[in-house]
């Protein structure tokens, strides 16, 4: 247990130098910088699209107004700034570092292949832009909600946690096809399209595709179930596999990444 | 000096053409991929609208009655969620990164010694790429249009297909002069970033390649209306789901092909100032 603790300790420390690496590498590149937050502010607005569209709808959507839609939006958005500020950037270059041999380097450091290859590369710019944004969305949503209690408010945060982990989780399994496939870049592409399947609430799919993005590619535990938790629609059954889920698939994606590795051959030798 | 015939003239463009369309059959599982990238927004807007549609307490809206939103049917609707993102999909642009890297490397010095305009060899590079594409998407769009024909009721007419096919054309003009003057940033900015992508979602929004224009509201969509984008995907996308009269085709096709000029004038006018800055060292 403390050995344990010990290399969690020493991976934080680690990852704190190597975003402190990136945040300086960013002020280097300004324009960069700058047009990376440019970037995430039109996708940002392409997520308020659905809010304008609700709101002047004058419509609920399947039960809930618009008012939660900007709790879900507004969580959506905050949750992208982990996906694509801490954790794309590295899925997408996963497939050049095999392909260029910059892998076999990073196999060789004392520190775990996975964490390395998974969390080097960081983006403050855009980490900043959809945390604040989706922190005043959803703020706003709440507040015309009645607001949150602290018990709601540490359940929320909660479940963030949990949806961030299942988010690395899911989008790491498939990205682990490199090891066969050296280009897995389409691969990465397509998966990230489903990234905005939680631009709306998960009731509006319909029960089979509510099941599938549930329990088999649970894209809705990631933004939907903190959601449906601070607004009060949580259901037991949701609430013990929003728990549960990112312990199942962060075993799975283990697995998968071992089992590649495994069958990794250097592709640039 | 000696006069090209413009049959030898043809040719190059032609041989530029034929470089597009093999580039774009060489990643055909990239684009397939791709292809595969677009269904997500499809089956999430569908979602979306299915349930503001369905007969509930909402009743009539601000924005229309029970029966429509934002001026649209439900059918009117699908239609034009898919159309416009196999259309959006379809003008995508990319020439734009190659220009910028031709203007960084100092590559671009290899067109301008060589016989051909370097335009005419991006645009012609650009339709040979794309008529790949819209074979296949052709067959896309087809099947879907089938699909919403008898799913949800959408009609088509020869005319509409007809119109559809010149307002494509058209939006691959547009969209083509769009990005080439976004692209002759590139004489400017060292770094360009993400600037390229940061402009193609602002102008897809703007496009109405995400939701009906209707949807920001009279005075935005009015604004919105005067701006060339709207030609690259809305246009098109109207014409075919039917919801344009013949005439207003014709005067659409006419507004947008007036748009060519402004557009064409000021990439001239960047090009020629942006060529003064150029410098090609050791390349």
């Amino acid at each position: 247990m403390r050995n344990a603790l010990r290399e969690l300790g020493k991976h934080l420390r680690i990852y704190g130098m190597l975003f402190r690496l990136n945040v300086m590498s960013q002020m280097e590149y300004r324009a960069n910088f700058v047009t990376g937050i440019m970037m995430e502010l039109g996708y940002m607005v392409t997520k308020i699209l659905y809010i304008v569209v609700a709101f002047r709808a004058g419509k609920s959507i399947a039960g809930f107004g618009p008012d939660e839609i900007l709790v879900f939006v507004g969580t959506f958005i905050a949750v992208t700034g982990f996906y694509a500020g801490i954790i794309m950037n590295n899925f997408f270059q996963l497939s050049t570092i095999v392909k260029d041999g910059s892998f076999d380097t990073l196999m060789t450091k004392p520190v775990s292949l996975q964490f390395l290859a998974t969390f080097r590369r960081s983006d403050i710019g855009i980490l900043a832009t959809d945390l604040l944004g989706g922190i005043v969305v959803t703020a706003i949503g709440l507040s015309r909600l009645g607001g949150l209690d602290a018990l709601r408010l540490a359940g929320y945060g909660f479940y963030i946690a949990c949806g961030c982990a299942v988010g690395y989780a899911v989008y790491l399994i498939p990205m682990t096809l490199v090891f066969r496939l050296v280009n897995a870049q389409a691969i990465a592409q397509v998966t990230d399209s489903f990234w905005d399947f939680n631009n709306v609430p998960m009731i509006v799919y319909g029960e089979a595709g509510r099941a599938i993005g549930t329990y088999v590619i649970p894209m809705f535990v990631i933004t939907s179930f903190p959601s449906l938790f601070a607004l009060g629609s949580m259901t037991t059954v949701q609430m013990i596999w929003g728990a549960v889920a990112p312990i199942v698939f962060l075993a799975i994606a283990r697995f998968a990444w071992t089992k590649g590795i495994r069958n990794y051959s250097s592709a640039s030798g | 000096m000696t006069e090209v015939s413009p049959s030898r003239a043809a040719r190059k463009y032609l041989r530029s053409l034929s470089l597009g369309l093999r580039g774009a059959l060489e990643y055909r599982i990239n684009f397939l991929f791709s292809l595969l990238g677009a269904v997500s927004p499809v089956i999430i807007q569908t979602a979306l609208w299915t349930c503001l549609y369905a007969p509930g307490p909402g009743g009539a809206s601000a924005t229309g009655s029970a029966d429509t939103l934002f001026g649209y049917t439900y059918a009117q609707m699908l239609g034009y969620t898919v159309i416009a993102n196999i259309v959006s999909r379809l003008v995508r642009t990319g020439f734009e990164y190659d220009l910028n890297n031709d203007i960084r490397s100092g590559g671009l010095d290899r067109f301008l010694v060589k016989p051909i305009d370097y335009f005419g060899f991006r645009m012609a590079q650009f339709i040979g790429a794309k008529s790949a594409e819209a074979v296949f998407m052709g067959a896309v769009l087809a099947a879907c249009l089938a699909v919403l024909a008898a799913v949800a009721g959408l009609g088509l007419s020869a005319l509409a297909v007809v119109g559809f096919v010149l307002a494509l054309a058209l939006a691959f003009v547009l969209n083509f002069l769009i990005f080439w003057c976004v692209g002759l940033l590139g004489f400017w900015l060292t770094e360009i970033g993400f600037l390229f992508e940061a402009v193609r979602i602002v102008i897809i929004t703007a496009s109405g390649g995400i939701f009906p224009l209707s949807v920001f509201g009279e005075r935005g969509e009015a604004i919105l209306r005067a701006l060339p984008f709207r030609f690259t995907i809305q246009f098109p996308t109207e014409v075919l789901c039917g919801r344009v009269a013949p005439g207003d085709v014709a005067l659409g096709l006419c507004v947008g092909a007036l748009w060519i000029l402004p557009l064409a004038a000021l990439a001239r006018a960047v090009w020629a100032v942006g060529l003064r800055r150029f410098v090609a060292v050791g390349s």
